[in-house]
Formats: structure tokens, sequence, C-alpha cells
């Protein structure tokens, strides 16, 4: 009886969740008239990828109307490198910090998790000052910089935490084997991270490519990536809104982390819950 | 030329003095056991040889060559852990060629080398196992394989043991036997455990708080004891210390307990005073099981009797001390008393400075 009950509701809650997508998934596959004159929740009459291909290929982005390709690809260019360079890293500071004690290795990790805990807003202003005074201000490469900067302390702070549970004579051993800093790390410690490093960048992955207000701010409208273009897209004022469009347009922007998600949850949760390890 | 020495070696952990003045020279090919209770400061010292930590004072010298500044990897040492410490994600054969790949040795040489050393541990069938595969008894073998495959001048052990259990660790202390005579190598060895300090050693060196209190063969720390605590700290049972006084009379120097009881007379002449008298359980028996030289106490109390099949221990009281003998499995209440002291193998201690006299 309690299991029915159970299941109802964990199925309930579920539905809940998953509404806007079937109402997002459905309206996109719709023409625009069936929009208008149906019912929300109605399965498309006479299914067409045309508001796909428009969003992809010509809606207009603010005043380009050459639609989402070039922005998708924007974002591609901005979030693997920034994802690959946060991660390599976080993994670096954490376990410099946990395996190798140095004076004033303590107050350094204090200062990145305050990192951490600090608010986008905050540090808009002397980030757009500090892009500008580098050159990279409106650039791709410049917010491929910014995510890196706030990317890093999570990451630390997860590598940290993770290396804190690799026992120190395994590394104590690689030393008198006579590896060094980065020896040790990559034949040692780097091999045992694969859990680790799967979540953080999965965590780092899903932050980046969503993120808006990074993007909006520090670059120009060749540079967007496409979560700002689709804002461009959908805010567009000039004649009727396309709604199928529209919808398309999110589900394209949203389809990566969505994606990795799929693939990778394993991962992610085998990350999470990954412990001590066994000698 | 010794192996290694110690050189007047002092460490503290912020205020707490860890080790104070230590020296301790091992020759070529000694097999020398660090003996002491945890929190003496000999995993520290070995920590300190194997350069993983840092003096404040004194030096560390290998092979003649004063190593105290340098790196861990160049001191010619290989150490075992107590947790092993193996690379979880390797195979046993790379877990063993790493510190030779390391080292620039060839694939093929470093190959060769780890055969060797696999065929005279027997591992040679885990070669292409994980860590994790295997038992706790096998990963210790990996990690004695660990380091004899690159002969090293010194091998360091931090009770390698202590995570085994009973049967299997009496079977590893006879290999490590054998192993060391096998390759003649200088070896250091920490441990808590005297059976092993006496059974491994050639010499062993006796810990406490951060100062070696003796150092000799494991027969000379059995019989001369050099201070109360090692007195103390080895032999189980372990050894009996009675306070008392000893007294002049007629010439004989007499021992008297705290608390009354049975005088003792000294077969040598004393100096009175205050003093701690040691006998081992296996010095206080039935008068038939020792020496004739021996000396009755006629007139003390069994209070305690243990069976441990091979023999059993009766405690007595003697004065207010408490006392503990070996006894034939026979003995009964009632048979127990005479009890007889071997003097021969007296000890004399020191109350104020807990050091033999």
């Amino acid at each position: 009886m309690t299991r029915v009950a159970l299941y109802a509701a964990l199925l309930g809650a579920a539905l809940l969740f998953l509404i806007p997508l079937y109402v997002v998934g459905t309206a996109s596959l719709k023409p625009l008239e069936e929009i208008r004159a149906g019912g929300l929740f109605s399965l498309p009459v006479a299914p067409t990828f045309a508001a796909w291909a428009k969003a992809w290929g010509s809606a207009c982005v603010g005043a380009n109307c050459v639609g989402l390709k070039g922005y998708f690809l924007n974002s591609w260019l901005m979030a693997l490198p920034a994802v690959a360079i946060s991660v390599a890293v976080g993994a670096i500071n954490g376990y410099a910090l946990t395996k190798w004690w140095f004076r004033g290795s303590e107050f350094l990790f204090g200062a990145l998790v305050v990192g951490c805990l600090i608010p986008f807003q905050v540090i808009l202003i002397p980030a757009a000052r500090t892009l500008a005074t580098l050159g990279l201000f409106g650039s791709l490469s410049g917010l491929v910089l910014i995510h890196v900067a706030y990317g890093v302390p999570v990451t630390t702070l997860l590598f940290r935490n993770f290396y804190l549970t690799v026992p120190d004579p395994i590394l104590q051993a690689a030393r008198l084997d006579g590896a060094g800093f980065f020896a040790a790390f990559f034949h040692v410690i780097l091999p045992l991270s694969l859990p680790m490093l799967a979540v953080a960048s999965i965590l780092q992955f899903t932050g980046i490519w969503n993120d808006f207000l990074f993007g909006v701010v520090f670059t120009g409208p060749e540079s967007a990536p496409v979560t700002v273009a689709l804002n461009n897209l959908a805010g567009a004022t000039l004649g009727a809104k396309e709604w199928n469009v529209n919808m398309a347009a999110a589900l394209i922007a949203a389809l990566p982390t969505l994606v990795v998600y799929f693939v990778s949850g394993r991962w992610f949760l085998r990350g999470l819950t990954a412990g001590a390890i066994k000698a | 030329m010794s192996a290694l020495s110690v050189q007047d070696i002092g460490k503290r952990f912020g205020a707490t003095p860890v080790l104070s003045g230590v020296s301790l020279d091992v020759a070529e090919g000694e097999f020398m056991v660090l003996l002491g209770p945890s929190g003496c400061g000999k995993s520290t010292l070995l920590n300190i040889v194997a350069g993983l930590e840092e003096p404040d004072a004194g030096r560390i010298v290998i092979g003649g060559r004063d190593v105290t500044r340098v790196e861990p990897r160049d001191r010619d040492i290989a150490m075992v852990f107590q947790s092993y410490a193996l690379y979880p994600t390797m195979s046993v054969r790379r877990n063993m060629g790493f510190g030779l790949r390391m080292r620039g040795t060839s694939r093929g040489e470093t190959e060769a080398l780890v055969q060797e050393a696999a065929r005279l541990l027997q591992i040679e069938p885990l070669l292409d196992r994980r860590p994790s595969q295997l038992s706790g008894g096998q990963r210790q073998r990996v990690a004695i394989g660990r380091a004899i495959v690159r002969k090293p001048a010194v091998f360091l052990f931090d009770e390698p043991l202590s995570n085994l259990d009973a049967k299997l660790r009496a079977e590893t202390r006879a290999e490590l036997r054998d192993l060391h005579r096998r390759l003649a190598a200088t070896m250091l060895y920490v441990t808590h455990d005297q059976v092993e300090a006496m059974t491994l050693a050639t010499r062993i060196a006796v810990m406490n708080r951060g100062v070696i209190e003796q150092v000799g063969p494991p027969q000379e720390i059995y019989d001369r004891p050099a201070s109360l605590f090692v007195a103390g700290f080895t032999g189980s049972p372990p050894m009996n210390l009675i306070s008392g006084e000893i007294v002049a009379r007629e010439g004989q120097a007499i021992f008297q307990p705290d608390g009354g009881g049975p005088a003792l007379p000294l077969p040598e002449a004393c100096r009175p005073g205050k003093i701690i008298l040691g006998i081992r359980p296996e010095d206080v028996s039935d008068p038939l099981s020792l020496p004739e030289i021996s000396r009755w106490i006629p007139h003390i109390l069994p209070l305690r009797m243990e069976a441990t099949g091979a023999d059993t221990h009766v405690t007595f009281a003697w004065g207010e001390a408490r006392i503990t003998g070996r006894f034939k499995p026979a003995v009964t209440e009632k048979n127990v008393v005479p009890v007889a002291l071997d003097l021969a193998k007296l000890s004399l201690f020191d109350p104020a400075t807990g050091l033999r006299i």
C-alpha cells in the first residue's frame, strides 16, 4: 500500500516536471496556425520540422536573420576549452593543496573558498575592466577566461575533497619511487580521478553552457553564445510571435546539456558517491 | 663504515618535542628494529630517514653520504608501508616496475628485474592483477617486491605486518628473516610488537618518548634491560618490578620489599638504599625448575593462576608488590609454595633515574 502511494507520488512529481518539456516539444513540431487554434496539450496534427529548420538557419537574432547555428558553434568553442581548463587546473590545485603541503596552503585554500561564494554580479565590472585591459573584451577567449576564473574555485574544492580520501602513503611511495610533482600526478593520482573528472566536467559544462549573464555582458553581437542568441531571437519584436520557432530554438539551446546528462548521468552519480580508495 | 647513520636528530611538532638527540648506527647487512610504544617517535624517525619529513636538527648519513637535505628519491632507499600503499590503478607488474621506470631503466630490463623479484617472492601468477584483486598477505608481498626490485642500499619497514592476521603474521615474519639473509641487505624496521623485534632483529633499539633508551642484540635487551621502561616493555608477561630497600645485615645485603613480606638475601654486596628489583617471570618458579643458586621465598601467597597450556602463570603478593612466575602446568594452589628466584638473573634499577645499576 505504502509502495503504491510512493510510486504515485514519484510519478506525479515526474509528470509535473515533464509537462513543460512536453509543451515545448510538441509546440516546436506544430505549424503556427495549429498553435494559435489548438490547445496547449494537444499533439501536433501535422508534425513538421520547419520551425526547427528556421530556428537553426534563418530566424532573426536581433537584426541578423541567420538562425542559431553560428551561436551554437560559439557556445561549443567557448564551453569546451573553458571546461577543459577549469577542470585541469582544479585537479592540479586540489592535488597540490592536499598532497604537497606548503607554507600558506591553508590560506590559499580559504581564499579559494571565498571565491566560490562571491555572487556573479559583484565581479562583473572589475572583470570587464580586466578584459578590456587584456584586449579580450567582446571576444570568445575573454569569455573563456572569465568562465575559467569563476570555475576554478569550485573545481579545486571538488578535487581537494576527493584527494583527501586518497591515502598519503600512496603519494609518499611514489616520491620514494622517484616520481616528482607532475609524474606522481599523471601516473598515480590522475588515473584515480576518473569519477571526479566526470563529475567536475559535467557540472562545469552545464553551468558554462547555460550561462547567460557572462555571455551577455562580455561578448559582442558576433561572439555571443547560444543562450544570448536565444534571448535575442525570442525577444525580437517585429511581426507576429513565432512560438514554434521560439520553442525549437529553446530546445536546440538546451539539447547539449540534456545529452551530456543522459550519457554521463551514471558517471555523475558514481562520482558523487566515490569515497575512500582501497589500495 | 655504517650503512646508515642517524646523528643527533631532533624534531618537534609545534611545541611538542617528538625526537630529542637521537643517534643510531646501522651496520652493513644489519637488521635493526626500532621498538617502542605508539607515539614514541619511531615512525617519525623512519620518515626522517626516508626524507618524507625534515628534522629540525641532526644529520642522516647513508653509505657515507650526508643525505639530510636530499630528496627521498635520491637517497637509495625503499620503504614498505603499513597500509602497503600500492598504486590502485596499476597492475602488480607496473606497481613493482614503477620505481625503475621513473629512474629511466629500460622497459626490457625493468621487466626482467620485476620477474626476478616476483620469482623470489613467489608472486609470479599475480603480476597482471590489480591490488584490489589481492588478499592482504598478497598485497604485503607485492609491497615488499616493489621495495626489493630496486636493490636499494637500505630498506625501511613501517610496521609492515600489523594489518595481517596472527597466522599470516608469523609466516611473513619467518619469510622476512629469510629474505634478509638471502639479500644480505641493511634493514631498518619499525614495530611496537616485541615478538617481531625479538625474532627479526640482529639488534634492537628501544625507543621511549623520543629517546633511544637501549640498543643491543635481542637477548641482551631481554636479559639486561638498561632501564625500567625497557624492562617493562619487553617480555610477555613483562619483567616483575618490585620496589623495596636494601639493608645491610651482618655483612650481607638484604632486599626488603615495600609493605613487608619475606626479605631476600642478595648474592652480591649492594649499597643500602631504595631500589627496584626486576626479575623475569621464567626466573620465578618452583625450586626444582631453577638452578641451584636460586633462593627460596617461603611465605608468599598465590593470588591468581592463569593456565596458558605450555605453562601456568601464578601471581603472588610479595609485600605490596605483585610478582608473576612461570610454573609447570601441574602446579596447584596446594603445592605452589615455596617459590624460588633465580638470583643470577636479577636486574637492579635506581628508582630515581629508572636506570639499571
